[in-house]
């Protein structure tokens, strides 16, 4: 077995269908419509958990630099 | 006879060896507060019955060996003590009477005090494992066991009928006590028998309710069942089996272990069977691959049409192949995903810039983190002599910026906030495909569902025209059974099932997985010709036969930058240029949901196509086909429309949307990639 390190760049769609492709074998024995429902939904969960963890990363983001003024105040009262 | 020993079951079966309530009560009043509430009492009461191992070694000191000192108070049991208050808060006080004097105890005696109450507690409950001459007994080491675990039953949601016109109308019981199905209902990790499953009626609309669905409509009388059934998104428990529910918890579970470890309903049954149903006693059978299905889409359809604000509305009583047809039908938009396409976020919007924070005399080809300090190779071929002028031209657009900054930076007087940017976001997306896709019917052209997906390979309609006619193109004779073919073409039908039947490579077929490339001597000649993957599909690779039905040939996807899925769709036969633009026609149907860039791994081989059908004068208003780096680099020097229009980020500022300046910490200027497209760096290991 020949052993071949790859480095490679992938992009996020990329990175999206190496996911994607390890459904493969259960998507490939399945009828068009069980298949359809399926990445739907998948797809359709996954877009609702990367849109949510956006959202929280803002908002930690947001809430790092109310926490520094924050500190900035107390620091001015003392 | 009467020599025979005589099991009376109450004692043994009773986890707390017959106390009468009246027992208890009276412990309560003697040692707590009489303001005590009754959760209060309940915890105290759960925490002896679920800490029996600590209670062990707690009772373990109180019958010493001769050489061990006597504890009647143990530091377990204080340890508990200190548990219980910490749990209690405010309400701790609650377990002293009046005469105990809390509040001259210091926090040590308070505990010794509660630990003192929960040992006569746990000796009144008589669960501890010594017997009342100080004698060990295995048998009575008890736990909390499943005769305290209440009664469940499974019955609607709603308290009263939703229909409008009712008003709120109380829902009587809908089942004869004797008509009572009881089911398994898995709560959880947990499995209970034999639950009863109530369901509920308004007398005003006779809309049926129960706990995943509700019914209205007739039953007409010829017997067809003209009901529809209502899927309730908020459903607490879901039927997923003849008698089998399940409890949203489970549900859930079989999606996230969808989701995250790729399990197919199959290997999550197993799990699931071999991780908790082995491990409890319950009469019910394992659960299976179809009931797995069966959560997994009842879940799913619930998670979707819940997001999407819709409730599912499907005739009653169809199987449930028919019911994921309907459920794709009605919620699947045809892949789009219209909650991407809403959303922005810092990683796949940016403000709009109309001009560059600096225009540099770089070759427009020259592409940001690749070229700095390098030479751009000089396209070859074709269109060479029109690259080399818009390379002119660049460097003499930045020689004028250039100019006109300095004259800006001089005349003092220029109004800062009249060349404010009109805040308006730029979007990208890339595309990408993965090559797998479902069977479809063989006949030409048609797309249809196989109508028989073990051994059929057309479609409902092309079933009925075809389906007794030899399976060679071209060939109009009847079949020949058992074969698929006329006597004519019998030959070429036993050898497809001699290469690709069961049977075949002496039945260990299953087992050896040939590599495509592999061309060996033993094997048989490939007859077919591989389709180009961004080739359009050419007529002469169509088969000569129907033999097996034909694959999609993979699913496109289109996704921000974030991650955020915009829309998928399945391409039939190729990933072809037109394949693609009929995608992004579809899904962006209007020139304001258009993104401003598209990443495509083909953009340039899209761009050609859209010049030459025409679509280009429509995309090029809003949009612009970009390539990633890599492809870039390798292709800018022998394309030359590639070379002009899909750079991914060009070092020459002229795609100011696409490479932004950042600031150091040392405040030294230096270009950023506006679109991290590059989320990450893995090593395949092959």
């Amino acid at each position: 077995m020949t052993c071949l390190i790859k480095m490679c760049i992938i992009q996020a769609c990329e990175q999206l269908n190496a996911w994607l492709g390890g459904f493969q074998t259960m998507l490939n024995r399945m009828t068009v419509y069980n298949f359809k429902w399926f990445l739907h939904a998948m797809l359709f969960i996954h877009t609702q958990r990367v849109i949510k963890r956006q959202r929280m990363k803002e908002e930690s983001i947001e809430d790092d630099e109310n926490d520094e003024e924050g500190i900035n105040i107390d620091e001015e009262e003392e | 006879m009467g020599l025979l020993p005589i099991v009376s079951a109450a004692p043994l079966d009773d986890p707390f060896s017959g106390i009468t309530f009246r027992a208890f009560s009276e412990f309560v009043e003697q040692h707590f507060s009489s303001r005590i509430s009754l959760s209060t009492v309940l915890v105290v009461l759960f925490t002896i019955t679920n800490n029996s191992d600590l209670l062990n070694l707690h009772v373990r000191q109180q019958h010493p060996l001769p050489d061990e000192r006597l504890q009647l108070l143990s530091g377990w049991l204080k340890a508990l003590a200190r548990v219980l208050d910490e749990k209690l808060g405010q309400d701790t006080g609650k377990l002293f009477q009046t005469s105990d004097n809390v509040s001259g105890l210091d926090n040590d005696q308070k505990n010794s005090a509660i630990a003192i109450k929960l040992d006569a507690l746990y000796k009144l409950l008589d669960l501890s494992p010594y017997n009342e001459e100080g004698v060990f007994l295995q048998s009575r080491a008890k736990q909390a066991r499943k005769e305290i675990e209440p009664a469940y039953v499974v019955c609607p949601t709603s308290m009263q009928c939703q229909t409008q016109s009712c008003n709120g109308r109380s829902l009587h019981i809908n089942t004869r006590h004797r008509d009572t199905p009881r089911a398994t209902l898995i709560k959880g990790s947990k499995v209970y028998d034999e639950v009863h499953v109530l369901s509920g009626k308004c007398s005003r609309c006779k809309t049926i309710y129960y706990a995943d669905h509700e019914s209205s409509g007739q039953i007409d009388d010829s017997g067809v069942d003209g009901t529809t059934k209502f899927y309730l998104n908020n459903a607490k428990y879901l039927k997923v089996g003849q008698s089998l529910w399940v409890d949203r918890v489970f549900s859930g579970g079989v999606m996230n272990g969808i989701y995250h470890f790729h399990a197919s309903a199959s290997a999550f049954a197993e799990f699931w069977n071999d991780t908790f149903w082995s491990s409890q006693k319950t009469q019910s059978r394992k659960i299976s691959r179809r009931q797995i299905w069966h959560t997994f889409i009842q879940e799913s359809m619930r998670t979707v049409a819940k997001s999407s604000g819709v409730t599912l509305e499907m005739q009653n009583g169809i199987p449930i192949a028919e019911v994921t047809k309907q459920a794709f039908i009605q919620l699947g938009e045809n892949g789009v995903i219209r909650s991407a396409q809403n959303h922005s976020c810092s990683e796949c919007t940016h403000e709009y810039k109309e001009t560059a924070d600096r225009i540099t005399g770089d070759d427009p080809a020259a592409v940001l983190g690749v070229d700095e300090n390098h030479q751009v190779p000089v396209l070859v071929g074709e269109g060479a002599e029109l690259a080399v002028q818009d390379a002119a031209r660049a460097r003499l657009n930045a020689r004028l910026a250039a100019q006109a900054r300095s004259n800006a930076d001089d005349a003092m007087d220029v109004d800062e906030s009249s060349s404010t940017e009109e805040v308006c976001p730029v979007k990208m997306v890339v595309m990408d495909g993965v090559v797998m896709g479902p069977t479809h019917c063989a006949f030409d052209d048609c797309i249809e569902e196989v109508k028989n997906s073990r051994g059929g390979v057309f479609c409902a309609r092309h079933e009925i025209t075809h389906g007794n006619l030899c399976r060679m193109r071209d060939c109009d004779r009847p079949k020949v059974p058992p074969g698929h073919t006329c006597a004519i073409h019998q030959n070429r039908w036993y050898q497809h099932a001699i290469r690709y039947g069961r049977q075949s490579m002496l039945g260990i077929r299953r087992l050896i997985r040939h590599s495509d490339e592999e061309r060996l001597d033993w094997l048989p000649q490939r007859n077919r010709q591989v389709q180009p993957h961004d080739d359009d599909a050419h007529s002469q690779n169509r088969k000569d036969n129907y033999f097996v039905p034909p694959r999609f040939y993979c699913v496109e996807t289109i996704c921000a930058p974030c991650g955020a899925v915009h829309a998928w769709a399945l391409f039939d036969k190729a990933e072809s240029p037109t394949n693609i633009l009929n995608f992004l026609e579809a899904v962006y149907p209007t020139s304001d949901m258009r993104p401003d860039y598209v990443c495509i791994d083909k953009a340039c081989m899209v761009l050609r196509t859209a010049i030459s059908n025409g679509a280009w004068n429509v995309w090029k208003e809003t949009t612009r086909f970009i390539v990633d780096s890599y492809h870039y680099i390798n292709h800018r020097a022998n394309d030359y429309l590639c070379r002009k229009w899909c750079n991914p980020a060009p070092l020459n500022g002229s795609a100011p949307n696409l490479v932004v300046v950042e600031h150091d910490i040392n405040g030294n200027e230096h270009y950023k990639r506006a679109f991290n497209t590059q989320v990450g760096l893995i090593i395949c290991l092959k």
